[in-house]
């Protein structure tokens, strides 16, 4: 090891601390780097992922080849998979040219059904000649839906599509000139019922009915391909002498980083880019900070190797071996706290990103790229360099005597350290000697004023970021709206009332649902008298008021009486039609949801429908004097009020009445109730409400009930855990970068701080050999801390604003919210701010308190 | 033979503003093997002619010749490696580097240079400085009167043509002062090693083959006391 190496690793062993909060900062900062891009480069896979969920993982592919032809590409050693699917012919659908008109029927190879990936949703994929499974999406849009049901036989008309002499495919649009020739009829029976293919767009001309490859058949056969090397897939394309174009999986390609120019990636770059700017400059002030510390440290030091012959470069160089051993230190270990940091980040709120960013099933994991990894060494070292670079040029141009007496330090312009008489009589001498210290060391504390107001800004802005966020209604956490975790809301009314209720039957049988309940819903406008309302000023401006009547299964509704303590038998029984009230509005306020009630009387109150009926009049609320009042068989008698709701019937912002359906079905139907809309509601509880949906879905589909069309299945636990996780992974991002940030800014103005104080040793030390007091040297240097606090609030507090008002006015386009003043944070900020100066001095002040004022006086001498 | 010749050097402090002038027009020329005192009183421009000599501060105009080559003609870099291997510069406080033990401290100039260390060399000058059983000591183990000769070593080391030292028994008592003085003497009778000393102790400097005393920057007195 060279003399300077040594040297170098002497030094660093010899100022512990400053090395350690060194190396920290490097952590910090390589962290940093690393989360961001790790974050990017996980958001990158699970794009990529579910694109290949959703659309398969083929990158190119050919429509309409021979069989020779098929050999010729596949034969070609860039190819990593192939696939083909073998188009047996089309069938006329409907008339209209571009919307799917023809049924197409495509014999799937074993590959096909890997790199196409269709996901069954009901019954199963071919096995025989004569099976097929039909696209779900056929279901949702065809109005003959029925009769493409699991295990019904259909025949259809099959022939070729041909464009004068071309022989057209899938991949090939519709052309006005085609016809369908050379037709046979052939039975189909329907096995199964998948998921669209992704590859099938829009404009494809025919729904894929997917069946078995015919065996020794020359018919025209898709290609779906993927490559060895993706990068060089539109060269690879180049070298196929094939007439026919292939088409790209572009969307694919694009999140394999082979395509970009999407506008998707410009937001996502133009946040990394916003991030990485940010924490670049924290990092890059941090560990600057460290390295000219560092080296003003050692001028003395430097002077001294200068002055027995020192060359520059072998100056240079020693600050090169510095930052070399700290980045050797700092960056694995900062790339491996990014990692876990991340790792346990996306753990937590995978899902929550994964509806920040786009929907699908599967969360998102972590991803480490070797690229990241490599950006992230590259940025902290290029990071470190620069930051020990620059001190050692400046070092560099002051000549070895001038150094070695430190007369810069030394030499002050006058006007910098005037101050008035006036100032002197009024505060005294320490305030006004620190008021000097302050103005001489103007830019040794403009970095701690400049890590300061950036920690505060950053914290103030991410606070109010969040704040906005709560209170913007959409972010705001769903209650548990309901103890239901899957809905399915019927709004046809095909699907008759029993036929849904064999359904929910069926499915508490034969799933792994718990339990399940079947519910109507109708909607009234209902007249309430002014008198009878809480809030009287809404009332004007709304003249109706809205309740929601949910008709419950005679049981249910039974049992829920009897949880509620209320006798369910007047209800059953009794001749009087009776109703239970529930008057809870919710509603959201400061971020919060709050209760009231909307009417202020809930005694001897009826929902009347005599003037519905006789005179084709909204339904009345009254308040009735005497029982004797209530017209029996047109009023609805409320006569118990509660105060919690049934599985199935959900809480909002209108009155709503209970009914069991004896009392439906014996007084309002006749009244042809159905005028008002009706509609049923099947409502699920299960633990494992991911594979209940997907039970309920497949077996609602297996008895004609299609989800999207007749009705929506809602997976209510899923959405709500999906809100809170979102909201949840902002605030850990958010909050996560804060503390960071946060951290490095301690970092720095600790580091600044006590060398500050350790560089003038020396001036304290001559202060005390002339009788000043370590407690008034510790109060010259709380005034000290004081100026400081106070600019870095003068500028922190109007920029933190400003940050409010921009975040305030990027949500306010999309959200309606107030802007809001940022005070609690800003006392956070201040606070914190105050407290780490403060300790810091403490800190560095007791360590130079313990040492011999002599021999600082002596050592310093040169 | 001429190994040192200083022409009409001028130093001027802060030009422009409060502008003082520490050497004005200052010329002499030393011979090889000379032993020179320089006295005056403080602020005279002792130290800065020193430095200026040693290649460490720039003079405002003027020339320095040493050996023959103009000193302030080369680069920075040939500047640093003049330092290196054609001067010694011997300071009141030692400036030793604290990290640094005392061995590492005496060949620091050679391992600058990237070179071998010559232990015979090497043991001599420990035996002459009486360091042999202090090799490994750091700097705040050593006394003053030790701290002073580990920087005579680091002087010597690499032979140089000049010995630059200012005030070096400043900080010394007069025993120890003694006998720094006569290591450097030895030093220049068994090396024919030229010597420059900045004194304020008259003893010394009438020890010296000539005296140069110095008043507000200038030469006022050039005394040859033996040949």
């Amino acid at each position: 090891m060279n003399v300077f190496s040594k040297l170098t690793i002497k030094n660093l062993k010899q100022n512990k601390i400053r090395t350690f909060i060194t190396i920290i900062g490097v952590i910090l900062s390589t962290a940093m780097f690393t989360a961001v891009t790790t974050i990017l480069s996980s958001i990158q896979t699970y794009l990529k992922e579910s694109v290949i969920e959703q659309e398969g993982s083929w990158q190119m592919a050919y429509g309409t080849l021979t069989s020779n032809e098929v050999q010729t590409v596949i034969e070609k050693e860039q190819i990593q998979t192939a696939a083909t699917v073998q188009i047996q012919g089309y069938a006329k659908r409907n008339e209209e040219p571009f919307q799917k008109s023809y049924f197409c029927f495509a014999g799937f190879s074993k590959e096909a059904y890997e790199i196409l990936n269709p996901k069954l949703i009901g019954g199963r994929f071919p096995q025989q000649e004569g099976e097929i499974a039909i696209p779900y999406e056929m279901l949702l849009y065809d109005d003959n839906a029925q009769e493409y049901n699991i295990g019904q036989t259909t025949s259809f008309s099959i022939g070729k599509r041909i464009d004068g002499e071309r022989l057209l495919g899938q991949l090939d649009y519709y052309s006005k000139t085609e016809e369908l020739i050379d037709t046979t009829k052939q039975t189909f029976t329907i096995v199964g019922i998948y998921e669209s293919l992704g590859a099938e767009t829009f404009n494809t001309v025919g729904y894929t009915m997917i069946t078995i490859p015919k065996q020794n058949s020359q018919m025209p056969q898709d290609l779906y391909l993927t490559v060895n090397q993706p990068k060089n897939i539109f060269s690879f394309a180049h070298t196929i002498a094939l007439e026919k174009e292939p088409i790209f999986h572009t969307i694919l390609l694009r999140y394999q980083g082979v395509v970009d120019n999407s506008r998707f990636y410009h937001v996502i770059e133009g946040l990394a880019f916003l991030i990485f700017i940010l924490i670049t400059g924290g990092s890059v002030i941090l560990i600057y900070n460290a390295f000219s510390i560092s080296v003003s440290e050692r001028t003395k030091q430097f002077g001294l190797l200068t002055s027995i012959g020192a060359t520059k470069r072998q100056l240079h160089k020693m600050i090169r071996i510095e930052a070399t051993i700290v980045g050797m230190i700092g960056i694995p270990l900062g790339i491996l706290s990014g990692i876990i940091g991340i790792g346990i980040t996306l753990k937590f709120i995978g899902n929550g990103l994964v509806q920040l960013v786009g929907t699908s099933k599967h969360g998102m994991g972590l991803s480490i790229s070797w690229i990241s990894i490599l950006t992230s060494v590259l940025l902290s070292s290029f990071t470190i360099f620069i930051s020990a670079w620059i001190p050692a040029i400046r070092s560099g141009k002051i000549s070895p005597m001038e150094v070695i007496r430190q007369t810069k330090d030394i030499r002050i312009p006058k006007k910098m350290v005037k101050t008035s008489k006036g100032l002197y009589n009024l505060f005294g001498f320490k305030w006004v000697l620190s008021l000097k210290n302050y103005r001489r060391s103007k830019k040794k504390y403009k970095s701690i004023i400049i890590s300061l107001v950036l920690s505060m800004v950053l914290f103030i802005s991410a606070s109010s970021f969040v704040s906005y966020l709560n209170n913007s209604s959409s972010f705001v956490l769903q209650d548990a709206i309901s103890e239901g975790d899957i809905y399915f809301n019927s709004y046809n009314e095909e699907i008759s009332y029993s036929r849904l209720k064999e359904c929910l039957n069926k499915i508490l049988q034969d799933s792994i649902v718990e339990d399940g309940k079947i519910i109507q819903r109708a909607i009234l406008d209902v007249d309430v008298p002014f008198e009878l309302l809480e809030d009287s000023e809404q009332a004007i401006q709304e003249p109706t008021t809205t309740i929601f009547l949910y008709i419950m299964e005679n049981q249910d509704f039974e049992a829920f009486m009897q949880s509620q303590n209320l006798d369910p038998k007047p209800y059953l029984t009794a001749n009087q039609n009776r109703g239970v009230l529930f008057d809870q509005k919710k509603y959201i306020k400061n971020g919060r949801y709050q209760q009231r009630k909307i009417l202020n009387s809930h005694t001897n109150l009826a929902l009347s429908f005599t003037d519905t009926f006789a005179k084709q009049e909204l339904p009345k609320l009254i308040q009735f004097q005497a029982i004797e009042n209530i017209h029996t068989t047109q009023d609805i008698l409320l006569s118990d009020v509660v105060s919690t709701l049934p599985l199935g019937v959900v809480g909002s912002d209108s009155l709503i009445i209970l009914l069991p359906k004896v009392q439906f079905e014996r007084f309002l139907k006749p009244y042809k109730f159905s005028e008002y809309s009706i509609h049923t509601r099947l409502v699920f509880q299960a633990k494992d409400h991911i594979k209940a949906y997907e039970e309920i879905q497949r077996y609602l589909l297996e008895n004609g009930i299609i989800n999207g069309k007749y009705g929506n299945l809602y997976n209510i636990a899923q959405e709500t855990q999906g809100d809170r996780s979102t909201l949840m992974a902002v605030r850990v991002l958010s909050y996560g970068f804060i503390i960071l940030i946060t951290l490095i800014a301690i970092v720095n103005v600790f580091h600044t701080i006590s060398t500050n104080i350790s560089l003038r040793k020396r001036e304290f030390a001559m202060l005390c050999s002339v009788g000043m007091t370590s407690k008034d040297l510790k109060q010259v240097t709380r005034y000290e801390c004081l100026f400081c606090i106070g600019r870095s609030i003068l500028y922190g507090i109007p920029l933190s604003i400003l940050m409010d008002y921009l975040i305030y006015h990027a949500i306010s386009i999309g959200v309606e919210i107030k802007m809001l003043l940022p005070i609690l944070p800003t006392l956070i900020a201040i606070i914190g701010i105050t407290f780490i100066i403060f300790f810091t001095m403490w800190y560095s002040v007791g360590k130079l308190n313990k040492e011999n004022t002599i021999d600082v006086l002596k050592n310093e001498n040169i | 033979m001429e190994i040192l010749k200083v022409e009409n050097i001028t130093k001027i402090y802060n030009p422009n503003e409060n502008e003082v002038k520490a050497l004005n027009g200052v010329s002499f020329s030393v011979e090889r093997g000379e032993f020179v005192a320089i006295i005056g009183s403080s602020g005279s421009g002792k130290s800065t002619l020193l430095h200026i000599i040693g290649g460490v501060d720039r003079p405002t105009s003027g020339k320095v010749y040493v050996d023959g080559r103009d000193v302030y003609k080369q680069s920075e870099e040939e500047l640093a490696i003049f330092r290196r291997r054609q001067v010694g510069l011997i300071y009141q406080f030692f400036n030793l580097i604290p990290v640094l033990n005392v061995w590492e401290n005496i060949t620091l100039p050679v391992l600058m240079d990237g070179r071998k260390v010559n232990e015979e060399w090497l043991n001599e000058l420990l035996d002459i400085l009486k360091l042999q059983n202090r090799k490994s000591h750091l700097p705040n183990q050593l006394s003053g009167g030790q701290q002073q000769r580990v920087s005579i070593g680091r002087a010597l080391m690499n032979g140089p043509a000049v010995v630059l030292a200012d005030e070096p028994t400043g900080n010394l008592d007069s025993k120890n002062s003694q006998e720094i003085i006569s290591l450097l003497k030895y030093s220049n009778r068994k090396y024919n090693q030229t010597l420059i000393v900045i004194t304020h102790d008259e003893s010394i400097a009438l020890q010296a083959d000539r005296v140069l005393a110095i008043e507000d920057g200038k030469i006022i007195r050039d005394e040859r006391i033996r040949k």
